[in-house]
């Protein structure tokens, strides 16, 4: 559905990506990895047009993206991106006014805005926040917030720069919750975190960044089996697959092809 | 923070434009009129009218105290410069009127009411949205401010007059610097989310009272009755 090929791009004289090329398929969720400064973010800036490679292209549906204001617009219609802090997002006085804003500017009436507002807000659990002052909620609820203000554009794909990050358990579970409805009722999610036994149990494709490059691209259990790739990426087994790995080495379990990803699944091999 | 009461006080939902109007009236009278009772009286239903919309008494008065404070200092002024005692009063309880007028709006109309009612009149909504963003941003620069405080006292940065004039200098340079960069981040989200110029929102919808219109009328025409006695 999207395509970077050869995407490189540059601060000023630092090179933050490095002939990027990758593909993301439609209705899938990736999850992307990467050290701090690994080119996550501006990777993900490239998606909906917010950066411009400085060479190579980004493709939607195999079309290159022009980089004038009615393709922009169409791009951004149809690609939504949520910041990791909430805080630049929100600049209503209100919360339904902000979520009310991607919605406006589609031009939708005003009774198809109202719906949506209510709609992502009930989406999010934070319905009964409407008409609250963005500056009296906490930062869980700014994070709920702005994601209901992008999912109000009800956008094909969703862009999450680490999305959970700073969140406490409960708002956490909250926001991976409302990914896995988004992602089955048909958007593709592309969520950048530091959370790998996340990644591993969550995502259907794992991106791994390293020095603005893809270092590597495939399902969880390739990845995270790919010991090489994991050290010379600063990222570790996941907790699951690692012990799943032990109990096989040791004897104690015996492999069936079927590589546990979740808790549950590892504890239901040791019954 | 009377901003905290204009989001949950009784009145509330009760429609902008009126609380604007009856803000508004009532303090031109003041302001134009000459009699003492007209003050008195403006004062007075202010202080029940929001009592009546359950803001706490105690914040009221205490921040009454502090405009009294002001205010009372500037009466002093008349009073010693112009050897005026009755002019003096007369500019006190004037003043008084007219900050209670408002205060009663601060106090139980958000920010966003406000701006709603100005789009209304066809204010350009360049001005509009520029006092919106305004007062977002003061929120999100208090709080940078705060955590940059603390962060600075916490080493120490407050310690002694030399450290707090250095540390005040860097918290000020810094914040200008955020400033910009959040700015920029801000155009960035908002770009993302179609921003096409114009800061475009859903407006809240209020119902009009015919009962609160009627009250304001009555009580303006009874100011203004009292005034010219």
């Amino acid at each position: 559905m999207i395509e970077a090929k050869g995407v490189t791009f540059k601060y000023d004289s630092v090179t933050a990506l490095n002939d990027v090329s990758l593909r993301i398929e439609r209705g899938l969720k990736y999850a992307l990895l990467g050290a701090n400064g690994a080119g996550k973010t501006t990777f993900l800036l490239h998606l909906n047009g917010i950066l411009r490679p400085l060479s190579g292209k980004i493709l939607l549906d195999g079309v290159e993206i022009i980089y004038e204001r009615k393709a922009l617009s169409n791009l951004r219609r149809r690609v939504g991106v949520v910041f990791q802090d909430p805080e630049v997002q929100l600049f209503s006085a209100t919360v339904a006014e902000d979520v009310s804003f991607g919605p406006m500017n589609l031009g939708l009436s005003p009774e198809e805005v109202k719906k949506r507002v209510d709609d992502s807000l009930n989406a999010c659990g934070i319905y009964e926040l409407k008409e609250r002052p963005t500056h009296f909620l906490s930062h869980g609820q700014k994070k709920l917030a702005a994601i209901a203000g992008v999912i109000a554009m009800e956008p094909q794909v969703l862009v999450l720069d680490e999305p959970i990050a700073g969140l406490d358990h409960v708002h956490r579970e909250q926001v991976i919750d409302i990914f896995s409805r988004l992602n089955g009722s048909g958007v593709t999610l592309i969520m950048s975190t530091h959370d790998i036994d996340l990644a591993y149990e969550w995502a259907d494709r794992v991106i791994v960044m390293k020095d603005g490059a893809v270092a590597g691209i495939g399902t969880p259990i390739e990845i995270f089996s790919d010991e090489q790739l994991l050290k010379s990426s600063f990222l570790y087994k996941p907790i699951v697959l690692e012990i799943y790995e032990r109990l096989i080495r040791r004897g104690v379990l015996k492999e069936d092809g079927i590589v546990p990803r979740f808790r549950d699944e590892l504890l239901r091999c040791l019954e | 923070m009377p901003d905290r009461f204009a989001y949950s006080n009784a009145i509330r939902d009760v429609h902008p434009v009126e609380k604007l109007v009856f803000s508004f009236s009532c303090m031109a009278i003041s302001l134009i009129s000459g009699s003492t009772a007209v003050h008195l009286i403006v004062f007075m239903m202010m202080a029940v009218v929001l009592f009546m919309a359950r803001i706490p008494l105690r914040y009221y008065v205490g921040i009454m105290f502090k405009a009294f404070v002001f205010v009372f200092l500037g009466s002093v002024a008349v009073a010693y410069g112009a050897v005026d005692l009755k002019g003096a009063a007369f500019v006190f309880f004037r003043a008084f009127a007219a900050i209670s007028c408002f205060y009663f709006l601060i106090f139980t109309t958000p920010a966003a009411d406000i701006l709603s009612v100005l789009r209304k009149i066809r204010i350009p909504s360049i001005i509009i949205e520029l006092m919106g963003l305004t007062y977002r941003f003061i929120f999100v620069f208090m709080d940078i401010t705060q955590k940059t405080r603390t962060a600075q006292s916490s080493r120490l940065g407050y310690d002694g007059l030399k450290n707090s004039y250095r540390s005040m200098g860097i918290l000020i340079s810094s914040l200008f610097a955020r400033m910009l960069r959040q700015a920029d981040y801000l155009n960035t989200a908002l770009e993302s989310r179609g921003f096409t110029g114009e800061l475009n929102v859903m407006q809240r919808g209020f119902k009009s009272s015919a009962v609160n219109i009627a009250a304001i009328t009555v009580i303006d025409i009874f100011l203004i009755v009292i005034g010219s006695r």
